[in-house]
C-alpha cells in the first residue's frame, strides 16, 4: 500500500502540478496588488501569468497525455518533499526568499517527474519543459 | 471542480431517471420497469434507468430511418463538420465525463480518463471520413466502356454497448457510421447508461438533425426489437461470447451485417530475456487495470523456464502494493468490480482456483477499504502452480485474478494459448526479434503485444479479434469501418 502523501499515479502526478501553480499564482498576485512593494509589479504580474499558462498547459496534458493502455504506477514521489507555504507575509525580504523557495522546489518537482513519468515519454517532455521554465524564473527572483 | 488533496469531486450525487434520446428530443420511457445504477465503488443509487419498451424502440429505429435520406445526401465534408463540433464539446467537457464514468462503472479516474481519450480518437479518425469513402474508377474495361465503384451510405445501424467502456465503444461505430451518411440507435449497457447519456447531450448541442443519432435505454427486449427490425442494415455488439453468439445468430437470420466481439482470455509470456522491471510495471496494468474487467486484460502469466522464480516474486510483490478503492481518489491503482453480482462469480472463480489445487500467493478477498464499505472491492490476487487444464486457467474471469502457468519453452507456451478457445489478446515479453517474431507470426489471436501487456488497438487500426473472441467478418475501427458502414455499387457505363 501507498502512504496518503506519495503521489502513485499519473492523475497525482498532474493535479498536484496544477495545484502548485494555483497556489504560486495566487502568492504572486497578492504580491503584485500590493502598493509599497520592493519587487517589480510588472514581473510578479508576468510571473502570475506564467503560471496560468503552465496550469492550462499541464491541465491539456492531464486530458491529452493520458495512453490507456499504458498506465504503469509511480513510486518515490512524496508530495510533502515540493510543499512551500507561500502564505503572504508583510516582509518584503522574506516574500523574495519564499518566492526563490517556491520556484526551486516545483523545478525540482517538475524535474524528479518528468524521470518518473518516462514511459509516457510526452508528459515527461512537458514536465522537463516546466522545470526548465521554473529555474529561469528562480533566476529571475535572484537577480532582483 | 477540484477539492483538496487529490480527492475528487462527483460530478452529481445522483443523476435521477435517464431518458431515451430519440428525433433529437429527450424523452422519459413510458416503461413501468426500471433499474438502479448503482456506483461500483459505494453502493449508493446513482440514477434509475428504464427499461424501455418495443414500441419506444421502434420510434426510435423510425426517426433514424426518416432522417437517413436528407443525411446521406448531406455532403460528407458538412457531415464532418459535425463531428469536429462533437470532438470540441467532448473535449471541452473531458473531465466531466471522466468523472461520471468513474461515479458508474468504478474504474480509477487515470483509466477513466483514459478511456475518454479513446472515445475522442475515434470521432477524429471519423472526420476524415471523406476522403476514406472514396470510390475508384477504370476507364476503357473494354473500348468506350468505363467502369467505377462508389460508396454509399447504407441505412440505420445500431450497437449494443458493454459495462466496461461505456464511453468508448459505441464511439468505436457511431462517429464512422454518421460521416459515411448512416443514422445510429445506440442502446447501452442498463449498468452504466450516465456517461454515454452524456454523449448524446453533446451530439444535441453539437446540432446533428434530429433522428441521425438516438439513444434508447433498456435490456435485452431492447436489443432484441433492434436485431428483429427489417430497417436495422448492421449491428455492433461488444461483451461476453455467449451472448455474441446470440446476436451474431440472430442478426444474421434477418440479412443484417453483423460484428460481435465476445470474451477472452489472454496470455502474457515472459522470455528468460526480458527486461524485468519493465515487464512487471507493465503487467501490473494488463492484470489489474480496471479491475481485470478489460477484453485485452491479462489473465494467465506463463512464464518461460528460468524467468519464473524471479517473475513470480517479482509480480506478487508489485501486485500487494496496489492501493484498492474508490477511482475519484487519484491516488488509487484499482477500483472496484461492476457489481455485486459479478463479484460473487470472480469470487467463486478464487474458490474454484484453490479447490482444484493452485497455489493461493496473494489473496484479493482480504482487501478492506474503509471509507466505501459498500463497494464491490476484490483486491490483486495470484495463483501459483496452475495447471492449463483447471478452470481459472481456460474461462473467462473478467476481474483481477492471475493464474501462473510454468512453461519450459515458447513452443510450450504457443500450444497453451492455442488450446484457448479464445484468440483475442496474448502477448510477449522478450528482448530476442526471434522469439518476438516467432510470436506474433504463429500465435493465432487478434491483437498481439510485444513487451505491451494491453494491446489495444487505436481508432486507426482494426479492434480484432479470432475464434470464439469475434463473430462476424469486418472489425470495428481502422479501414473497416468504412466497408461495414457502406455499400459498394459498381457502374458501367457507355455513350453513344
Amino acid at each position: 500500500m501507498t502512504s496518503n502523501s506519495e503521489l502513485n499515479t499519473f492523475g497525482s502526478v498532474l493535479t498536484f502540478a496544477i495545484n502548485l501553480e494555483d497556489t504560486a499564482r495566487t502568492f504572486y498576485e497578492r504580491l503584485s496588488e500590493r502598493d509599497e512593494h520592493h519587487l517589480s509589479m510588472d514581473i510578479l504580474k508576468e510571473l502570475a501569468e506564467g503560471n496560468r499558462k503552465r496550469r492550462e498547459l499541464l491541465e491539456r496534458t492531464r486530458r491529452e497525455g493520458v495512453v490507456e493502455m499504458i498506465l504503469e504506477r509511480i513510486s518515490g514521489l512524496d508530495r510533502t518533499e515540493y510543499l512551500v507555504n507561500a502564505s503572504y507575509a508583510p516582509d518584503e525580504a522574506n516574500n523574495l526568499k519564499v518566492a526563490i523557495e517556491l520556484e526551486k522546489r516545483m523545478g525540482r518537482f517538475y524535474s524528479d517527474s518528468a524521470n518518473k513519468t518516462k514511459f509516457l515519454p510526452e508528459v515527461s517532455r512537458t514536465l522537463e519543459k516546466l522545470a526548465r521554465n521554473s529555474a529561469e524564473r528562480e533566476a529571475r527572483l535572484r537577480s532582483l | 471542480m477540484e477539492r483538496s488533496g487529490t480527492i475528487l469531486a462527483e460530478v452529481k450525487k445522483n443523476y435521477g431517471q435517464v431518458m431515451n434520446y430519440v428525433n433529437g428530443r429527450w424523452t422519459a420511457s413510458e416503461s413501468s420497469q426500471v433499474l438502479d445504477v448503482v456506483n461500483p465503488a459505494t453502493g449508493g443509487i446513482i440514477a434509475k434507468v428504464p427499461l424501455s419498451t418495443v414500441g419506444e424502440v421502434e420510434a426510435a429505429i423510425k426517426s433514424a430511418q426518416e432522417a437517413f435520406w436528407e443525411w446521406r445526401s448531406t455532403p460528407p465534408m458538412t457531415r464532418a463538420r459535425y463531428l469536429f463540433r462533437l470532438k470540441g464539446l467532448l473535449e471541452e467537457h473531458f473531465e466531466e465525463m471522466s468523472r461520471i464514468l468513474v461515479q458508474e462503472e468504478g474504474k480509477t479516474i487515470d483509466e477513466s480518463r483514459g478511456e475518454v481519450r479513446r472515445a475522442i480518437e475515434n470521432v477524429d479518425a471519423a472526420t476524415g471520413m471523406s476522403s476514406q469513402m472514396m470510390g475508384y474508377n477504370l476507364e476503357d474495361i473494354t473500348n468506350e466502356v468505363d467502369e467505377e465503384c462508389v460508396r454509399q451510405p447504407t441505412g440505420v445501424f445500431c450497437c449494443v454497448a458493454p459495462f466496461n467502456f461505456p464511453a468508448m465503444v459505441p464511439l468505436w461505430f457511431m462517429p464512422y457510421a454518421v460521416a459515411c451518411g448512416d443514422t445510429y440507435v445506440i442502446k447501452p449497457s442498463e449498468q452504466v447508461p450516465l456517461t454515454q447519456n452524456k454523449v448524446l447531450e453533446l451530439v444535441d448541442e453539437a446540432g446533428f438533425p434530429p433522428g441521425v443519432v438516438n439513444l434508447v435505454n433498456g435490456s435485452k427486449e431492447v436489443v432484441d426489437a433492434l436485431l428483429d427490425s427489417p430497417v436495422i442494415r448492421g449491428v455492433s455488439f461488444v461483451g461476453s461470447t455467449s451472448v455474441a453468439k446470440y446476436i451474431y445468430r440472430r442478426a444474421a437470420e434477418k440479412g443484417k451485417r453483423v460484428q460481435c466481439q465476445g470474451g477472452a482470455k489472454n496470455f502474457m509470456v515472459v522470455m528468460p530475456d526480458a527486461n524485468l522491471d519493465k515487464t512487471v510495471a507493465t503487467l501490473m496494468t494488463s492484470f489489474y487495470g480496471c479491475a481485470g474487467e478489460r477484453c485485452l486484460s491479462g489473465s494467465v502469466l506463463l512464464p518461460v523456464g528460468g524467468v519464473y522464480e524471479d517473475l513470480r516474486d517479482n509480480f506478487v510483490e508489485a501486485a500487494s502494493k496496489i492501493k484498492v478503492g474508490y477511482g475519484l481518489d487519484e491516488s488509487v491503482q484499482m477500483g472496484p468490480v461492476i457489481s455485486k453480482k459479478h463479484m460473487e462469480r470472480v469470487l467463486s472463480y478464487i474458490e474454484k482456483g484453490q479447490a482444484e489445487g493452485a497455489r493461493l500467493l496473494l489473496d484479493g478477498r482480504k482487501v478492506r477499504v474503509e471509507d466505501c464499505p459498500g463497494g464491490n472491492f476484490i483486491g490483486p490476487t495470484v495463483f501459483d502452480e496452475v495447471r492449463p487444464n483447471m478452470t481459472i486457467a481456460k474461462e473467462e474471469i473478467f476481474g483481477p485474478v492471475a493464474a501462473i502457468v510454468r512453461v519450459e519453452n515458447l513452443g510450450q507456451a504457443i500450444d497453451i494459448i492455442h488450446s484457448s478457445p479464445y484468440g483475442n489478446a496474448a502477448s510477449i515479453f522478450t528482448s530476442s526479434g526471434k522469439w518476438a517474431r516467432e510470436f506474433k507470426y504463429k500465435v493465432q489471436c487478434g491483437n498481439i503485444g510485444v513487451n505491451i501487456g494491453i494491446a489495444a488497438p487505436i481508432a486507426l487500426f482494426p479492434f480484432g479479434g479470432m475464434k470464439d473472441s469475434f463473430f462476424g467478418d469486418l472489425h470495428g475501427q481502422g479501414g473497416e469501418v468504412v466497408d461495414f458502414f457502406t455499400e459498394r455499387k459498381v457502374v458501367i457505363s457507355r455513350w453513344f
